[in-house]
């Protein structure tokens, strides 16, 4: 008798348990079958897919906290949740959510909104820069694969992967293993929905200097929730709270406001690699190639830079001097140079002063690189 | 037998004290909140203290968010945990079970009266909370909340304080006034971005004006709740942590079928539960973290935003019903063939 009831609890205990691995185990097929190549056409031709849904972005860069960049460096070394309604390109709403808050930032035709629960305000961005820092908006797995496949060449080695079951799609996957010696990324792990190319998760890998792939991926979007259809437009009006304030602001984005000096403040080349022609309104970022080794400059206000690498060399073993030397014609505080980076596999991040002159240096890009940018930067200083 | 044992339930001076107390938390806070109005940042420290400083309806939310962690849990496992173990450490169990009752039916109406008790303890926070929130902190007077944008917007909170109490006939016409006054002047680009903080959230229609000042609670996503829409709200996550503590009353009720000690498994649960929330923070345990009692428990919260996120509702309440399953198939299997000898 007892031993017949307990029997029937191990058998409700092995029911409950195995509820969660025969949905994992059961067989994935996408269809339609397609190769690599086409699959990642579809993914790239994917931006007028529209889609809602919920995303799990984590990123293991483990960058310290930095005051002006600290958005950047949370974004990238912890898990960011974000629910996405998308319409259009033009047309789209990534909420961050927080166990007690929110943060939701909309992207109209007539141009961008961020509500801040936390702070209760509703900002209208007017415009930011196609270089800009990352944001939480570029971390669901459509906008993530999209943005770093358009960094990849044609030619790019191609492999499938396995198949994954994931938000209820079955996603076929490809890798694409970046040949470019200038770039920390080594390859991006896709994984899409074959009918209508819409990336459902994505994983970045880096590489050593002997271009070795790492062990793990070192940030990972998952879709974990998606239904492929248009949001209700209704979702897209940015709302202000009662008791919220409302503001205005011509950018949202640090180099947005870096960036409107003179286009003669960043050298018209940096480790061989010329200068892109410059955005109209933010004329002072510097952009050094389109690919995944692109290279971002933009002036700094000295003391804003002098804060930056104090907090840098209080960041420890994440953190590097890079030596520079002032040159001659340098005028001012002549001979006074100093630079230091924050260094992750994936990202890198320098700061140049030479005399009353600063610089930020970014990319994806390894050591050698980042150390060649940082002393092109601090030469064209005169 | 559900009746007598809810009878017995309610007829406990103890019951009625957990309450009780379980109220008062809330009210110690709101009465604080009241007299300082120094209430953490939004988003930050316990879920919703800020907002209800502008309109108290907000406040049983906020109290759920108060008592959900510890003293609900708490309470839980010590009713459950009495439920069987009390009988038996008293000596009553004996003489409950000489009466023809079936012992699958004796803990069927145990867990219902558990269950019971714990609809009746959240009713009863969120409603004493809702008095206390509305009595000290008003129901979100829309002429308050439309003069209290310019102050809120700027850095100092503090002067939100007399807007939330200050009367509203006397300053009714300042609120229309920059709302009637946009229509009037037919052409008009609007407001300019001089006055930031009052100029662009009236719109220029009066009627929608007043009728966006009267929601006057946010949803987490900024759109503006009705009162209506909020009272759906707070039932949905009433319901919604009432199934929380499903799963502690499950392991409390389990174990107090296992030992003739209440307080042994009361503790134990509490024990179970600590476990959980200590795993639930570990990075390193994010293969279990789903299958964890407490993972979904502040779940409850996306009931607040605007559309309601339902992915981890979803999963909280399989999470929990699952607990219940396993756990009372296990009450089941060892009480109706134990031995009572006490």
């Amino acid at each position: 008798m007892r031993r017949r009831r307990w029997a029937v609890v191990a058998g409700v205990l092995a029911l409950v348990l195995a509820i969660p691995v025969v949905i994992a185990s059961w067989p994935v097929d996408p269809a339609p079958a397609l190769t690599p190549a086409q699959l990642r056409d579809r993914v790239t031709a994917s931006a007028d897919v529209p889609w809602s849904g919920y995303a799990e972005a984590s990123g293991g860069l483990n960058l310290p906290d930095v005051a002006q960049f600290s958005d950047v460096t949370t974004l990238l070394s912890g898990t960011s949740r974000l629910r996405v309604f998308y319409a259009a390109p033009d047309t789209s709403r990534v909420d961050q959510l927080y166990p007690t808050g929110e943060r939701s930032r909309y992207v109209l035709p007539t141009g961008q909104a961020v509500w801040d629960y936390g702070a209760q305000l509703l900002t209208y961005v007017r415009r930011d820069p196609t270089v800009r820092l990352p944001r939480p908006d570029d971390l669901p797995p459509p906008q993530l694969a999209r943005r770093l496949l358009s960094g990849t060449a044609p030619d790019d080695a191609l492999t499938p992967l396995p198949a994954r079951r994931l938000a209820g799609v079955d996603a076929a996957g490809f890798r694409v293993t970046v040949a470019d010696p200038r770039t920390s990324v080594g390859a991006l792990d896709v994984w899409a929905d074959p009918a209508s190319g819409l990336p459902v998760a994505v994983e970045v890998r880096t590489k050593d200097a002997a271009g070795r792939l790492a062990a793990g991926p070192v940030v990972v979007s998952t879709m974990l929730e998606l239904e492929q259809a248009g949001p209700d437009p209704s979702l897209f009006v940015p709302r202000a709270g009662p008791g919220a304030g409302v503001t205005r602001s011509p950018t949202s984005d640090l180099f947005g406001v870096l960036g409107r000096g003179s286009p003669s403040s960043v050298p018209d080349r940096i480790d061989g690699v010329g200068r892109e022609r410059p955005q109209r309104g933010f004329a002072a970022i510097g952009q050094y190639g389109t690919s995944l080794s692109q290279l971002v400059v933009v002036p700094l206000p000295p003391d804003l830079a002098t804060s930056l690498l104090a907090n840098i060399g209080r960041a420890g073993s994440a953190s590097r001097t890079i030596a520079v030397s002032a040159p001659s014609a340098a005028l001012g505080r002549a001979g006074s140079a100093q630079a230091g980076a924050l260094q992750s596999p994936l990202l890198q991040l320098a700061i140049v002063r030479v005399g009353g002159r600063a610089w930020a240096v970014g990319g994806l890009v390894p050591d050698a690189v980042l150390d060649r940018a940082v002393t092109d930067v601090a030469r064209s200083a005169r | 037998m559900i009746v007598v044992e809810l009878r017995k339930l309610f007829r406990r001076p103890r019951t009625w004290v957990t309450i009780g107390l379980l109220c008062l938390l809330p009210a110690i806070v709101a009465a604080f909140l009241a007299s300082t109005r120094i209430a953490p940042p939004p988003g930050q420290g316990a879920a919703f203290l800020s907002a209800v400083l502008q309109s108290g309806s907000l406040y049983p939310a906020a109290a759920l968010a108060l008592v959900l962690p510890i003293f609900l849990p708490v309470a839980v496992a010590v009713v459950a945990g009495d439920a069987v173990a009390g009988e038996s450490g008293a000596g009553t169990l004996r003489y409950l079970l000489v009466r023809p009752v079936r012992r699958t039916a004796l803990l069927g109406a145990k867990l219902v009266s558990v269950i019971v008790f714990v609809v009746v303890t959240v009713a009863a926070v969120a409603g004493s909370s809702y008095v206390v929130g509305v009595a000290l902190f008003g129901a979100g007077d829309p002429v308050a909340v439309v003069n209290a944008i310019p102050q809120i917007s700027g850095p100092g909170g503090g002067g939100s304080g007399d807007a939330g109490s200050s009367g509203s006939a006397g300053s009714s016409g300042t609120a229309n006034g920059p709302a009637a006054a946009a229509p009037a002047a037919p052409g008009a680009s609007p407001p300019a971005s001089g006055t930031p903080g009052t100029g662009s959230t009236t719109t220029s229609d009066p009627t929608e004006a007043r009728d966006r000042a009267q929601d006057s609670v946010s949803s987490l996503s900024g759109a503006p709740l009705s009162p209506g829409d909020l009272a759906l709200r707070l039932l949905g996550a009433m319901g919604y942590i009432t199934i929380s503590m499903l799963g502690v009353g499950a392991i409390a009720l389990f174990l107090s079928t296992v030992t003739a000690s209440s307080l042994g498994a009361t503790l134990g649960a509490l024990a179970a539960l600590i476990t959980s929330q200590v795993l639930v923070t570990l990075d390193a345990a994010a293969s279990v973290t789903p299958y964890l009692p407490t993972r979904y428990w502040l779940a409850w919260i996306d009931f607040f935003r605007d559309p309601i996120f339902l992915r981890d509702i979803r999963a909280g309440v399989l999470v929990q019903l699952a607990y219940v399953v396993v756990l009372m198939a296990a009450a089941w299997a060892n009480f109706t063939t134990k031995d009572v000898g006490a």
